[in-house]
């Protein structure tokens, strides 16, 4: 047990040092979404009414930074992990699966966790944007989402073999998510064959979710329930592939 | 070491291993060699436990591999080297043996010994992408012996090296206390085999077709060298 759980604090470190190392990993995932932010905020927020308003897109680029490091940066470094056979390489040293399972959650996880505090900073103390009166509730909300981003990352990148591959889908996935979470377009002003494709995105119930809970209103069982369906859909996806570089 | 006793493997349709069976003893450095696809990666990676063979016993190191808690003891033991490499790019070369140290739980005076024998203080620093291929197997062959296994896997390690640094590699392999440990390895070198194996095994189409001495084999067909051997097997004439 005190060794498994020194090979996962050891594995979790180079994780995360090996991803602040790798080019286009940390910078533009940790750093574009809140610099972007403080511009739009800058730009369109002036008076301290509009500043108010333009406070609903924190959650959202909290949100948003979630999704580029866990589902677009660890999904893109799964996929060529597996390439370059380092998971194979794991798997034959007391390493278990299980093992190499936490240790990218907990690397998820912790990189979400600092654009979330990242955004706060910038919001609360650089833009004078008032925050949530219900923080703590808005953070472990938001530790819930991650999780789920992970999952999602995880299961999904699990089909995609090569690196050529995932670049691919990783430009379509970030159009999509970007055009159907309501950050360019309000929803409701899509046509309603549009709106189809944005209730199967689940960054996009992800995003209403949290901007419930940051505003403390009624979470409503519609986004709760497809995200409930997207995590099952996850599991039968993680059951499917049959681990990871293995058929053991 | 390791006793295989009649074992499958098929992918669909396709038979991979056709009741294979051999043994070898500890000490002996073993080659199996043979064309693409005549299963030389699939039956490495059932004995490394990456794999289930279909059918058949397997013994390794007096476990028998056909449950978990084998597989894990296994794991513990042995040293591998995958053609894929499997190193994370952009890790330097003292952070790498230090995470698979603690894996093993091998101690600091353990991992100097290893960095003066394979001669790998210079790069220390140096992230493992940036090596040279040479130094890039060398290093990768510093992890397989870590935590100084018995057996050790090495899955085509000398693949696109030059000849100076492939008879590096051989003379780290080869050379000091690793005299005496097991070694699988798969390759396409018919020179190699000859000049480093103790014993070589020859695939084709999932079968064994020859089990000997590289000396022995040449001596039966009546050739000068492990190559001309080798396409008389696989081929059935020499090139």
């Amino acid at each position: 047990m005190k060794q498994s759980v020194k090979s996962i604090a050891k594995l979790v470190q180079y994780d995360l040092v090996i991803f602040f190392r790798e080019p286009f990993f940390a910078l533009p995932t940790l750093l574009l979404p809140g610099f972007f932010f403080v511009v739009y905020a800058s730009a369109f927020g002036q008076a301290p009414a509009d500043r108010i308003s333009f406070g609903r897109y924190i959650p959202t680029y909290m949100l948003l930074i979630s999704y580029l490091t866990v589902f677009f940066q660890i999904g893109t470094q799964y996929v060529t992990d597996r390439q370059n056979g380092i998971f194979k390489r794991l798997l034959l040293s007391p390493i278990r699966l299980l093992h190499v399972v936490i240790s990218y959650s907990i690397r998820g996880v912790l990189v979400s966790v600092l654009g979330f505090f990242e955004m706060t900073v910038l919001a609360g103390a650089v833009l004078r944007i008032p925050l949530s009166e219900n923080m703590l509730r808005v953070f472990f909300v938001f530790l819930l989402l991650a999780s789920v981003m992970m999952l999602l990352s995880i299961s999904i990148h699990g089909f995609i073999k090569n690196a050529k591959n995932v670049m691919l889908f990783s430009i379509l996935c970030f159009q999509y998510v970007f055009f159907s979470t309501g950050m360019i377009m309000p929803v409701e002003k899509m046509p309603a064959a549009v709106r189809f494709f944005v209730y199967l995105n689940p960054i996009y119930h992800m995003n209403q979710v949290l901007i419930s809970a940051w505003y403390q209103t009624r979470q409503s069982a519609e986004h709760v329930l497809a995200l409930a369906a997207w995590v099952i859909l996850c599991l039968l996806f993680v059951r499917l592939q049959k681990g990871f570089a293995t058929d053991k | 070491m390791i006793r295989v006793e009649n074992i499958t493997k098929s992918y669909g349709k396709n038979t991979v291993l056709d009741h294979i069976s051999f043994e070898i003893p500890a000490g002996e450095t073993v080659a199996i060699v043979g064309p693409n696809g005549a299963g030389k990666t699939t039956l490495l990676e059932i004995l490394m436990t990456l794999r289930k063979a279909d059918s058949g016993t397997i013994h390794i190191m007096g476990e028998r591999l056909d449950e978990q808690r084998s597989v894990d003891k296994i794991r513990s033991k042995i040293g591998v080297m995958l053609q894929e490499g499997g190193m994370y790019q952009f890790i330097k070369l003292k952070e790498a043996l230090e995470l698979f140290a603690a894996f093993y739980s091998v101690d600091k005076e353990k991992i100097e010994r290893l960095i003066a024998f394979f001669e790998l203080q210079p790069y220390l620093n140096t992230k493992f992408h940036k090596l040279s291929g040479g130094w890039k197997q060398r290093f990768l062959l510093a992890i397989a012996f870590l935590h100084d296994p018995a057996l050790i896997f090495l899955d085509e390690p000398t693949t696109g090296l030059d000849p100076k640094a492939t008879q590096l590699v051989w003379k780290k392999l080869r050379g000091g206390e690793q005299k005496r440990k097991t070694i699988l390895v798969s390759t396409h070198s018919m020179e190699e085999v000859e000049k480093y194996c103790d014993r070589v095994i020859v695939l084709k189409n999932g079968r064994i077709i020859e089990n000997g001495a590289p000396a022995d084999i040449k001596k039966k067909l009546d050739v000068d060298f492990f190559s001309d051997a080798y396409f008389c097997l696989t081929e059935g004439g020499n090139e």
